[in-house]
């Protein structure tokens, strides 16, 4: 009896107060930075493109929704030739995001994926590639790696002596 | 390397407390390997041996069941013994193993999203195994400038950990010598001494031998993909007659590349690079993807029945069939079934006929060596044949074999063969004998005891007289120096090897080898001998040879003249290199029909009435038969796109529409069908289906693809969002992910165990690290003492007196080298060479520069050259060799060389720099092709022929 009587005045209580739900369309919920939703490639302080066509985010996502070819450009950097996100496949898990070793591959708080056609939600690498570095703001993978690029020669990336001299004697 | 398999000197080792038999034979850390436990290491390799380098495969040894403490030591380099107590799991040496890879990470770059190692790198997979997780260096890395080695091998030298794994593989295993070490301290780098292609024809193992990404394969990385993305397929090197195993992988419908596919009797771990780098022919821009002479009812969609309608009015007619030896077993046979034997032609010259006849006798009689034989060897003879440049990996294992004296010199002193720089150390320059008879400098000289430099004219009554020495113990007065010693050390050789081959063309020199040899294997039961024929089926041809096969001529002869009632010809995979320009010109001018069934343009399908796309190696199901009569299968690596299709589905068709009374008229959807088919009609026939059949239903299908495969459901979604189903194959390997464990294949697509990532993972499916595999398929041989029926061996063509030898590089041999524009760029600049006293009396200079004008023997066609003269000091005589690009393989019986204006060095020059840069187009151009077509996956839900897709 005592109990039935408190459901009821908890259920009348909630009446007053305000609702969590929103009005979606009309009113959009706040999602923060790191939400997960449509993926972007982003791009280096400088403008190139991060992503380095090393397949570690293909590799990694569990519904095999990526897929790419890489190329070398003519500045000794490695893109991808092309990359496809399949999005009607994806199940925004973002373990794509946790393997990228250059920070290119990100998520974004946009969920808004709804198409009438499947075949619309099949992205190219024009449709993911954005002009900024989203999250990372810092990050340019070639400074750290060891290999040479147009305009940054072996020796002068992050931590790195410069090149060493075969012939010379000096211990 | 141990010789065998099954040697019972095991012992009783306990390795963390739990007993284990291990074999005596090998160090420790091969035994530890071959229990199929891990344990770290890098500079140890199977068949390279141990120097205890790198510190990696660090275990604690005990004294007794009582001993706590242990003492470190380096398992490779410590001996197997009788109730040893090891363990890999205590913290001492755990600890030891981790820190050493740390040292190793102070200078290594943060490169492995870029590094085309990636994903199959044993320092990665030794780094994750020892669980050495952050890096610890927070200084400066050192840094190296690379160097431009060619076109096949990229470096980077940042990755290395200097195992010196590249230079003992290079300098001591493969005998190259343009490759080092230099510098000091901790700023050594390998590589040349200074920039440019390396010269070894073995270079391309450096990819595998290097345990990190300093080497990678150039052409793959051009076109790169991770190996965990490949799908592969178990294949046999289509280039030359030995048969090496190989794994080609694919993406996105293009084939990638070759990796070395372990076969202890055959390649063992290493490949040539002609067959790891001259795949890229499949992807050439003169393939054929269309067919001619045949109007589809729907365009773009060729069926059966439009393949009938065009062939109908053939029906009943004569065709004279003319194989070869670079198609399949199968589709060699089926034509010649088809046609039938009076009609058949191997696709050899009268001249080649005399060689293949002798060569089937022969093997009646000599089974040929493996590779693995060979390398047990204590003499070599080679008598007039370049086996660096006609079976690249033979010549590999001859200078194997020619170690054997410093190991039996260090045996003698108690140290074991894997004790590799200690056995160097005692050997020195200590090798066994090895002779050569030959008329042209070549590659192995410099390893021979003796190179005997004569015309092939002499080459034979040397042979004579051996022969007539050993038959009648006559003395050995009428012979020089060098021969007696090589008449008395092939005499006192306990395992002496000889080896001859087609290539010099001279059938006087290839009996009096055959009759050498079969003298002397009645003096000596231990007498190996392998006559290496010219191509990647050579012996499986022979097989099919009988007394109607027909010459070359004779298909001619047959077709020009009009009495004989032939209709056409049906030309299998053969591009007729053989003829010369006259009779080119006779078949241009014939209104026969001529169908051609091959993969890429040539100067028949120029004139060919019908062509059928046929596919090539990579995208075909079927069989060859290597030098020694094994018959090897290769896979399909990826569905051919319609309508290429492999011949013998051609032929089927073929049949069906011209031939539809003939027994094998049927419709044949997989290769196990045709060989069920086969074996109905012949008994004969050697490969029974039944057998492999119930082996097939043993073993479930086995995935050509890695489990961890990507892109399943994005590389097609640009064409359909819906799924395509994955095409259905037609023989024991899914084009998937999924399928039957890898470890029960007998032909593995690709190696892979966990934890190992690289090819280093062989020995997880070894019996013993470098023995057989677990899973070996038992070797199928040609038993050639069943072709009962001795053929009346036809009268050879009167031997032209040679007077130029051509020296016929690796790289330009056949159709399917030429389709490789890197190929066409290894060629450097025409070269003569000559005697001083041949260049005296021409009046000549040496280093100049030369026009040289050849007259072909046999028809006195005359070509003009420009090359340098250059002096080979070993020379006598008037003997005349050289390397000159675009000379036909011929018998060269007048040669006259004057010194060359100016104006035509100029102009030489000048097409020297047109040649190299339309390669190099070309070489553009394909790439461009490749990646246009990556992001259209032709979707095909079965692999089988037309009207299946
Ligand atoms: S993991 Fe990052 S760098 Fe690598 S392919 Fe994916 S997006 Fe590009
Ligand atoms: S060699 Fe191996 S560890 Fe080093 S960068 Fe390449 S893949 Fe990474
Ligand atoms: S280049 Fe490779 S094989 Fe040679 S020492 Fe360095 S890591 Fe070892
Ligand atoms: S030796 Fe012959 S079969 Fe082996 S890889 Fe080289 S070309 Fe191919
Ligand atoms: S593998 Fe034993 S020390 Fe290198």
């Amino acid at each position: 009896m005592f109990s039935q009587l408190r459901t009821m005045w908890l259920v009348l209580k909630h009446t007053f107060t305000k609702a969590d739900t929103v009005e979606y369309p009309e009113q959009k919920p706040y999602l923060a930075p790191r939400y997960r939703g449509r993926i972007v490639l982003t791009r280096e302080p400088n403008g190139e493109e991060r992503c380095v066509a090393c397949n570690l985010c293909a590799v990694a996502c569990p519904v095999d929704c990526i897929a790419l070819q890489q190329t070398i450009d003519d500045d000794g950097r490695k893109r991808a030739e092309f990359f496809r996100i399949n999005f009607s496949r994806c199940i925004l898990c973002g373990f794509c995001e946790e393997a990228c070793p250059t920070y290119a591959i990100q998520l974004t708080p946009d969920v808004e994926l709804a198409e009438y056609d499947r075949q619309n939600l099949v992205y190219e690498k024009e449709h993911l590639l954005i002009k900024g570095v989203g999250k990372y703001p810092d990050y340019s993978f070639y400074q750290q790696s060891g290999i040479k690029i147009k305009d940054k020669d072996k020796g002068e990336g992050v931590q790195e002596k410069p090149p060493i001299d075969v012939k010379g004697l000096m211990p | 390397m141990s010789d065998d398999n099954n040697t019972p000197n095991t012992v009783t080792v306990y390795i963390d407390d739990q007993p284990y038999q291990v074999s005596t034979d090998d160090n420790l850390l091969a035994g530890v390997l071959s229990q199929k436990l891990n344990l770290p290491y890098f500079c140890w390799h199977p068949s390279m041996g141990s120097v205890g380098a790198c510190r990696q495969c660090a275990v604690t040894q005990y004294q007794d069941e009582n001993d706590q403490r242990g003492r470190l030591v380096m398992a490779c380099t410590t001996p197997v013994t009788d109730g040893m107590r090891i363990s890999l799991k205590d913290s001492q040496s755990e600890t030891f193993r981790e820190q050493v890879i740390s040292a190793m990470m102070t200078n290594h770059p943060h490169d492995c999203p870029v590094c085309a190692e990636g994903g199959e790198c044993h320092l990665q997979d030794m780094t994750v195994m020892t669980g050495h997780s952050t890096r610890e260096y927070k200084g400066d890395k050192r840094t190296f400038v690379n160097q431009n080695l060619g076109e096949f091998v990229g470096h980077e030298m940042n990755r290395c950990i200097t195992c010196y794994r590249c230079v003992r593989y290079y300098k001591d295993y493969a005998g190259g010598t343009d490759f080092g070490v230099y510098g000091t301290s901790n700023k050594v780098c390998f590589g040349r001494q200074e920039e440019g292609q390396l010269e070894s024809e073995f270079s391309g193992n450096l990819i595998e031998v290097c345990p990190t990404g300093v080497f990678t394969n150039k052409l793959f990385s051009a076109h790169y993909t991770r190996k965990w993305d490949l799908q592969s397929a178990p294949s046999i090197c289509s280039f030359c007659s030995v048969g090496c195993n190989t794994s080609v992988g694919e993406r996105y419908g293009s084939v990638r590349r070759v990796m070395n596919r372990y076969n202890y009797d055959i390649n063992g771990y290493f490949l040539c690079d002609k067959g790891r780098f001259g795949i890229g022919f499949v992807n050439g821009l003169t393939r054929i993807r269309k067919t001619k002479g045949i109007s589809p009812q729907f365009p773009n969609k060729l069926s059966r029945l439009d393949v009938s309608k065009a062939l109908v009015h053939f029906k009943g007619k004569h065709f004279i069939g003319v194989g070869s030896a670079r198609a399949s077993f199968e589709a060699n046979y089926y034509l010649q079934q088809l046609v039938g034997k009076k009609q058949f032609s191997l696709g050899y010259s009268h001249n080649e006929m005399v060689f293949a006849e002798q060569h089937q006798q022969f093997l009646k009689h000599h089974k040929a060596p493996s590779l693995a034989e060979i390398e047990q060897s204590d003499f070599v003879l080679i008598i007039d044949e370049d086996i660096t440049q006609i079976a690249p990996r033979i010549a590999l294992s001859v200078r194997q074999a020619l170690r054997n004296a410093s190991i039996e010199q260090a045996e003698k002193l108690g140290v074991p063969s894997w004790q590799d720089s200690a056995v160097r150390t005692i050997g020195g320059n200590t090798l066994s004998p090895l002779y050569l008879l030959q008329s042209k400098a070549t590659k192995l000289d410099d390893v021979a005891e003796a190179v005997i430099l004569q015309k092939t004219q002499d080459t034979i009554e040397l042979l004579h007289l051996f022969t007539t020495l050993l038959q009648n113990n006559h003395e050995l007065s009428k012979l020089s120096d060098d021969n007696v010693s090589l008449l008395n050390k092939l005499l006192a050789a306990k395992k002496p090897l000889i080896v001859g081959g087609w290539s010099h063309q001279s059938s006087a020199l290839f009996s009096a080898t055959i009759e050498f040899i079969a003298v002397l294997s009645k003096a000596k039961h231990t007498l190996r001998a392998c006559l290496l024929p010219p191509e990647a089926n050579s012996i499986g041809q022979l097989a099919l040879m009988d007394e109607n096969s027909l010459s070359i001529e004779q298909v001619l002869y047959k077709v020009m003249d009009t009495e004989d009632e032939i209709d056409g010809l049906i030309l299998l995979e053969n591009d007729f290199a053989v003829l010369n320009d006259a009779q080119l010109n006779c078949l241009k001018e014939t209104d026969k029909t001529i169908i051609c069934l091959d993969h890429s343009d040539n100067q028949i399908t120029a004139l060919a009435d019908i062509i059928f796309p046929a596919a090539p190696i990579t995208e075909s199901d079927g069989h060859l038969v290597n030098y020694q009569g094994q018959i090897q299968a290769f896979y399909q690596v990826h569905p051919s796109v319609l309508p290429v299709q492999e011949s013998w589905r051609w032929l089927s068709l073929i049949a069906k529409a011209i031939y539809p009374k003939h027994a094998l008229a049927q419709e044949v959807d997989s290769l196990a069908e045709l060989h069920q088919l086969f074996f109905q009609q012949d008994a004969n026939w050697p490969l029974n289906t039944a057998a492999n059949a119930n082996d097939a239903k043993a073993i479930k299908a086995i995935a050509r693809e890695p489990h961890r495969a990507s892109g399943r459901t994005a590389k097609m979604a640009n064409i359909s969002v819906h799924e395509a189903k994955v095409s259905q194959s037609t023989d024991n390997y899914r084009f998937s992910m999924e399928g039957g464990d890898l470890n029960h294949a007998t032909e593995m697509p690709f190696t892979w165990s966990p934890g190992w990532n690289s090819n280093q993972s062989i020995h997880q499916f070894q019996r013993k690290v470098a023995g057989q595999l677990t899973h070996q398929a038992n070797a199928q041989f040609i038993d050639f003492t069943d072709i009962k029926r001795v053929i009346e061996p036809r009268t050879p063509l009167s031997e032209h007196q040679q007077c130029f030898y051509p020296q016929i590089p690796w790289h330009r041999s056949g159709l399917q080298s030429s389709l490789n524009p890197e190929f066409a760029l290894l060629h450097q600049v025409n070269k003569v060479f000559m005697s001083s006293t041949e260049i005296a009396k021409r009046q000549l200079m040496e280093n100049h520069w030369v026009s040289l004008e050849l007259t072909a023997a046999c028809t006195g066609e005359k070509r003009q050259y420009i090359a340098q003269l250059l002096l080979d000091e070993k020379l006598t005589g008037d003997l005349i060799y050289g390397d000159i690009d675009q000379l036909p393989d011929r018998i060269y019986s007048e040669v006259s060389v004057s010194i060359a204006s100016a104006q035509q060095v100029e102009s030489y020059q000048n097409r020297c720099q047109q040649l190299r840069q339309k390669a190099n187009q070309d070489k553009a151009l394909i790439l461009e092709k490749l990646k246009v077509q990556d992001a259209y996956i032709p979707i095909r839900l079965v692999s089988g022929g037309l009207d299946n897709a």
